[in-house]
């Protein structure tokens, strides 16, 4: 049994059926019900989605059950293969080599687990919607509040569709650094933090993170100040993540190298 | 300089590809030495052309991305059929994947994409860049292994072609995934996730799983280095059908 989960053949097989699964949830995407089915899945953390919107749609569902499914499989075909092959060459044999190729498979694995905890742990809120002197209440007390709006381009520009707006947001037509919102974080009305806040730049406090994906003109509105559209989200994940995706190129490169060889 | 200089450009490439297999046809290798050298600098040309029309190097529009990759394995080819070792074995296969490419710009729309303003951040055009040439690199694996099923009768040049083969579907995949690195970053800071469900997530994943394939073949499925050769041909040769696929 532990023969055949850490062998090539069932890597390579469910390596195949990861392949097949994650281009069947492309060619899902193509259809118009399904495309926003699976963008609601990443408006919120997975554990809720699933808790809550994921019956919705249940072909989704059963994609997303099957990738976990072989996610699953994956991981531990990865783990038996690096603990009863990797790690035995480099107990026999300890080479520059054999280490490397051992740290790739750790590596890998590592990140799959930060996937996994990122899906289950913290929280996410999508599309929150901000217009200055609003308040957004949102998990253990903590509330943002929209203090300024700062805009000072094209604010027509607003009012057009996604895809005709982008013609606009030129380097000229759109100063990401010069349009921004100024937000007060408070927790059980306490203030914690006030922070000016811009595109590309998110307002930050320890693990939560607060981002602005767009300006946006209140439907039905006089004024001429735009709102803000928010990602809250809470991850405690996000800068292993990059940690560990760093040194897992790394770790590929300098395999690469020591193995390149000269012709 | 505008979008017409670009076609021009476009076009003369073309030709000189087409001149120079032509060449490799009528067994003139040492004009072909000279006329790769243009193909080269037109190739070139285009991609300076690109950064000059649109501000930004070439990022999502197949018009650019397209001839962009044929400059990477134009450069690689340049380099290669010149090592001493393997003096008059050259990869000329090189050439008509080149033209296949060249060819397909012309089923696109010709103009390149326009300006946006987060093309001003380094890891933006990073993420754009890195994908281009990891598939560049991806295709030169592909010439390499297609060349060495070509030349049966020397072992010694088909092993080198094969191991250059593996060297560069594993560059290809650290420079794919450092794409994806650089995109994971912008993500972040735009959508507050280092990566979010989309179709653009899905692709990529199977870009990259099927770089890996290559490198996890079971024994029993490639037990000949011709049955390896192969299957790993048709995953990179997945890759590129997978990037070429409009999405």
């Amino acid at each position: 049994m532990i023969k055949t989960l850490s062998s090539m053949r069932f890597a390579f097989w469910l390596l195949l059926s990861i392949i097949i699964w994650f281009f069947i949830g492309a060619m899902l995407t193509i259809n118009d019900s399904f495309y926003y089915a699976i963008k609601e899945m990443g408006n919120e953390l997975i554990l809720d989605w699933l808790l809550k919107n994921s019956i919705e749609t249940p072909i989704i569902l059963a994609w997303f059950i099957g990738l976990c499914i072989i996610g699953f499989l994956l991981a531990i075909s990865f783990t038996f293969c690096t603990w009863n092959n990797l790690l035995k060459v480099v107990r026999k044999q300890a080479s520059l080599k054999s280490i490397l190729l051992f740290t790739i498979h750790v590596l890998f694995v590592i990140i799959m687990a930060l996937h996994l905890g990122s899906m289950l742990l913290g929280y996410k809120h999508s599309d929150v919607e901000l217009t200055v002197g609003q308040e957004f209440k949102f998990n253990d007390g903590f509330s943002l509040v929209l203090n300024k709006v700062k805009y000072i381009d094209d604010i027509n520009v607003l009012k057009m569709k996604y895809k005709e707006m982008r013609k606009y947001h030129t380097r000229d037509g759109f100063h990401y650094k010069d349009n921004y919102a100024i937000f007060t974080l408070k927790r059980f009305d306490n203030v914690i933090k006030s922070e000016k806040v811009c595109m590309l730049s998110p307002f930050k406090y320890g693990s939560l993170r607060a981002t602005i994906s767009y300006f946006y003109l209140p439907k039905g509105s006089e004024s001429d100040t735009p709102g803000v559209k928010l990602v809250i989200a809470k991850n405690y994940f996000n800068e292993l993540f990059f940690i560990f995706y760093a040194l897992e190129i790394l770790s590929i490169l300098l395999f690469l190298i020591i193995t390149w060889k000269k012709e | 300089m505008t979008n017409l200089h670009l076609i021009n450009i476009y076009f003369i490439t073309l030709v000189l590809i087409l001149i120079n297999i032509l060449l490799i046809l009528i067994k003139k290798q040492k004009i072909l030495k000279y006329t790769s050298i243009l193909a080269v600098l037109s190739a070139g040309c285009a991609y300076i052309g690109f950064y000059l029309v649109s501000s930004h190097l070439p990022v999502y529009d197949k018009f650019a991305t397209l001839q962009n990759i044929v400059f990477v394995i134009l450069i690689l080819g340049f380099i290669y059929n010149r090592t001493p070792q393997v003096k008059g074995k050259n990869i000329n296969v090189l050439w008509p994947f080149a033209l296949v490419l060249q060819l397909l710009v012309l089923t696109q729309k010709m103009e390149v994409t326009g300006d946006y303003y987060m093309y001003d951040k380094f890891y933006v055009i990073l993420f754009f860049q890195l994908r281009i040439t990891s598939i560049g690199l991806f295709v030169f694996a592909m010439i390499n292994l297609v060349e060495s099923l070509l030349n049966k009768k020397n072992p010694q040049f088909q092993n080198i072609l094969i191991h250059r083969a593996r060297n560069f579907t594993v560059l290809g995949s650290i420079v794919f995934l450092s794409g994806e690195f650089s995109g994971s970053y912008w993500c972040f800071l735009w959508w507050g996730d280092p990566w979010h469900w989309s179709k653009g997530f899905f692709i990529a994943s199977v870009m990259f799983l099927l770089s890996m394939l290559s490198s996890h073949l079971p024994f029993n499925l490639a037990n000949t280095k011709r049955k390896k050769t192969i299957y790993s041909l048709i995953a990179l040769c997945l890759i590129l059908s997978t990037y070429l696929l409009p999405h």
